[in-house]
């Protein structure tokens, strides 16, 4: 195990590189950068690449030689990799927040996004499991058929129309619901509980925004995992020897059919950076998806690529984990024996 | 897809070679009346993104006006001219436009010279008449002068100074100057000042223009995006899947690598990051993006069925007979391993669609004055309770059409293969 973890490991180091490669040419490569950016408030000539010198204000031949985008692509990508991993210098922000260091936004974002992002999943999970579960226990019956539709319907619906709906609603009909933010603004002399209850209120519509498509996929995955396993030899073989019904499935067609399940699991963690970018964008959310979509609609090109690594790493470790968690649960697959 | 679109006489299973095998998937197809419904209204809402310049328009099919000189009654065509006219400027966006009123003509000729030769029995032969009559379609596109036609018609015909014939929606996509966010006509009459002449079913976006013929042109977009950045996506899927399938070792372990990355990673993100470095906001970098980012799902099928059709005697055939891999991938492999695909495509249209929507919804999507779902969406953000009508309406499309896409794609797989379970879109 130990053995297969650790060259997973070292396959991950050359795929990273590559993506980080491919992140500083794109950004080497892009027409218009920050300095170019704040012309074009000023409605300048926008037009040319960064190969180009003239026009470019301090902060712009700054920000080049920080990035050493006047260097050939492959020495500034070398330079740029070795600052970050000799003294953890991501650079700073150029245009969200002025100065500050990329680590110290991401630092301050990555909490509530993951607040976010964590209740999500567990509602998925505790909602679509058990649904999976029953449906392809009871296949055929009215429940079942009554969930697949729904979870169909809502597969279909765009998330930032149920959120415009969902805030619609919100101030039609409960005028005083938080639409916006993750916490309510501190105010003193209010008690822990009433506090705790506004939270939950605030966390409510986003939650339910970014969870109901992921129920759908989710409880139809474990409902068709669960189907192919129950019509296997072994479960009649069980039921055969005078095993209780909710042993049969809960013990014996359980752990095989929800292994696909664990495959999802691999794209949680990249999600905390891409998957919630409209949610916290409706609801006024300052995480990452804001960070991000605030970098990029005014090219902060530190805090994107910073994002675009991270959200590389969070990728390889997700695929890492599943595929240890897959070693782990399934004893079908060994995988010394393959190497 | 255009010809399924058109071909929706009662017999479509379409000319190719597996007639048998088509035919089966037809019947097996048409039992799920669900699907059926949803190929319906799949081929309604091309019906409309065809002919949403003929349904919303500000300009007359045919105008009668007098010469005030000559006090003669002229007729003139307007919305024929504009219908031809090239684009002034040639962005992808009109180029789109043009592209569509081209299909509008040439797709019911071609159904028609399909339906003429093969009930005489000869499509062989007939289908060669489709490149002419594709030429001569394409002659009144470059004969048709641009000009910009600024005539206030619908003033014009209320002030009797000339008859016309309207399009259902007598508004332009573009036309503004109705008052900007005015609640549908129907909703709240009093709050508007003084008379309006004008009737908007679902309102008037910031800009002042009529949502629903904006809705109706949204069609256009959506469509294009989700067929085109499907046929890309299918097109690299195909390629990297069949590579990775029929040479294994060493190249499949690398492509393998290369999709499970892909997989994993937030697609939506790097669609964003990808069309915020780029300079230009146009539907052709959407459709590219998209296209470029969505090709996992096709490459991980393909690569799966390859490997199965490999150990097959008729491809040690054919690599005995000396053809080369290329060969042997393109004429023998794949014709037999593409079936799965155009089931994903059809979640992928889904999905695309969605994706679209979701960036223009951001901002990041088409060329401004360009109507779209998402973009009118994105209108309502500020208030979206004050502007309910631009909130509500435009999601609506976008819903039924990604449902009805995946209602398809659902009726196709189990008509495909009934042993084939998977998510939609996944």
């Amino acid at each position: 195990m130990r053995t297969y973890i650790l060259t997973r490991i070292l396959w991950a180091i050359p795929t990273l590189a590559v993506i980080t490669f491919l992140c500083y040419a794109l950004m080497w490569y892009a027409p218009g950068d920050p300095a170019r950016a704040s012309y074009l408030a000023r409605g300048g000539e926008t037009a040319g690449t960064m190969a180009e010198d003239e026009g470019l204000s301090d902060a712009g031949k700054l920000f080049r030689k920080r990035f050493h985008l006047d260097e050939p692509l492959h020495r500034g990508y070398a330079l740029w990799l070795w600052r970050i991993l000799s003294e953890g210098d991501f650079g700073v922000s150029v245009t969200v927040s002025l100065g500050t260091p990329v680590w110290q936004l991401v630092a301050q974002r990555v909490p509530v996004t993951l607040k976010l992002n964590l209740w999500a999943t567990a509602v998925v999970f505790l909602i679509a499991v058990p649904v999976g579960i029953y449906s392809a226990v009871r296949r055929g019956s009215l429940l079942d058929r009554a969930t697949t539709l729904l979870f169909f319907l809502l597969y279909s619906l765009p998330s930032f129309w149920v959120g415009l709906m969902l805030l619609m609603a919100a101030s039609k009909f409960a005028p005083g619901w938080p639409t916006s933010g993750l916490s309510p603004p501190i105010s003193g002399g209010a008690s822990y509980w009433a506090l705790l209850l506004e939270t939950a209120k605030h966390y409510v519509l986003p939650v339910f925004c970014l969870s109901y498509a992921g129920l759908a996929a989710l409880s139809r995955y474990a409902r068709v995992g669960l189907l192919e396993v129950v019509r296997q030899d072994y479960i009649r073989t069980a039921r055969a020897k005078g095993c209780s019904e909710p042993r049969v499935i809960l013990k014996h067609a359980l752990r095989n059919g929800l292994i696909p399940i664990i495959v999802i699991l691999a794209g949680i963690l990249p999600g905390l950076i891409g998957g919630s970018v409209i949610v916290e964008y409706l609801f006024d959310i300052q995480g990452m998806g804001a960070l991000s979509l605030g970098a990029l609609s005014s090219r902060d090109y530190p805090v994107i690529m910073t994002l675009f690594g991270f959200s590389a790493v969070l990728t390889l470790l997700g695929i890492l984990a599943s595929d240890v968690a897959l070693a782990l649960v399934d004893p079908r697959i060994s995988y010394e024996q393959k190497r | 897809m255009n010809r399924s679109v058109e071909s929706s006489a009662p017999t479509p299973p379409p000319p190719g070679p597996r007639r048998g095998y088509w035919a089966g998937v037809w019947r097996q197809f048409r039992r799920n009346r669900a699907a059926v419904v949803g190929l319906a209204c799949v081929m309604g809402l091309f019906a409309v993104a065809f002919l949403a310049p003929l349904l919303a328009n500000r300009y007359p099919f045919v105008w009668t006006a007098s010469d005030p000189e000559t006090g003669r009654t002229v007729t003139s065509f307007p919305l024929v001219r504009q219908f031809f006219a090239p684009p002034e400027k040639v962005v992808p966006e009109r180029v789109l436009e043009m592209t569509y009123n081209y299909l509008l003509l040439f797709l019911p000729c071609a159904g028609l010279v399909w339906w003429a030769s093969s009930r005489l029995g000869a499509w062989r032969q007939g289908r060669w008449l489709l490149a002419p009559v594709g030429v001569l379609l394409l002659l009144p596109f470059v004969l048709v002068q641009p000009r910009l036609d600024p005539t206030p018609y619908r003033r014009l015909a209320a002030q009797d100074q000339g008859q016309g014939v309207f399009p259902p929606v007598p508004y332009g996509p573009f036309e503004q100057g109705f008052g900007n966010r005015i609640p549908p006509t129907w909703w709240d009459d009093e709050s508007l000042e003084g008379a309006r002449d004008t009737y908007h079913l679902l309102g008037t976006d910031n800009a002042g223009r009529d949502v629903f013929v904006r809705v109706i042109h949204g069609a256009r977009v959506s469509l294009a995006v989700g067929i085109v950045s499907v046929f890309i996506a299918t097109a690299i899927g195909i390629l990297i899947g069949a590579t990775a399938g029929y040479f294994g070792g060493c190249v499949d372990l690398l492509l393998s690598r290369l999709i499970e990355i892909m997989i994993c990673f937030p697609t939506f993100f790097l669609i964003l990051t990808i069309i915020a470095v780029m300079e230009q906001r146009s539907i052709l970098n959407i459709m590219l993006v998209i296209g470029v980012t969505a090709w996992t799902g096709v490459a991980r099928l393909v690569r799966g069925e390859v490997l199965k059709q490999r150990s097959l005697d008729y491809v040690t055939a054919s690599v005995a007979l000396g053809a080369r891999s290329s060969r042997t991938i393109f004429r023998h492999v794949l014709p037999n391993s593409l079936a799965p695909v155009f089931v994903s495509m059809t979640f992928g249209i889904a999905s695309s669609i969605l994706l679209e929507s979701g960036l223009s919804f951001l901002g990041f999507g088409v060329d401004i004055p360009t109507a779209s779902w998402g973009e009118l969406l994105n209108q309502a953000r500020e208030a979206p309770a004050v502007y309910w009508w631009l909130a509500l309406f435009p999601g609506l499309p976008i819903f039924f059409t990604v449902t009805i896409y995946n209602l398809v794609g659902e009726g196709l797989r189990d008509a495909m293969d009934p042993r084939l379970r998977m998510g939609p879109a996944a």
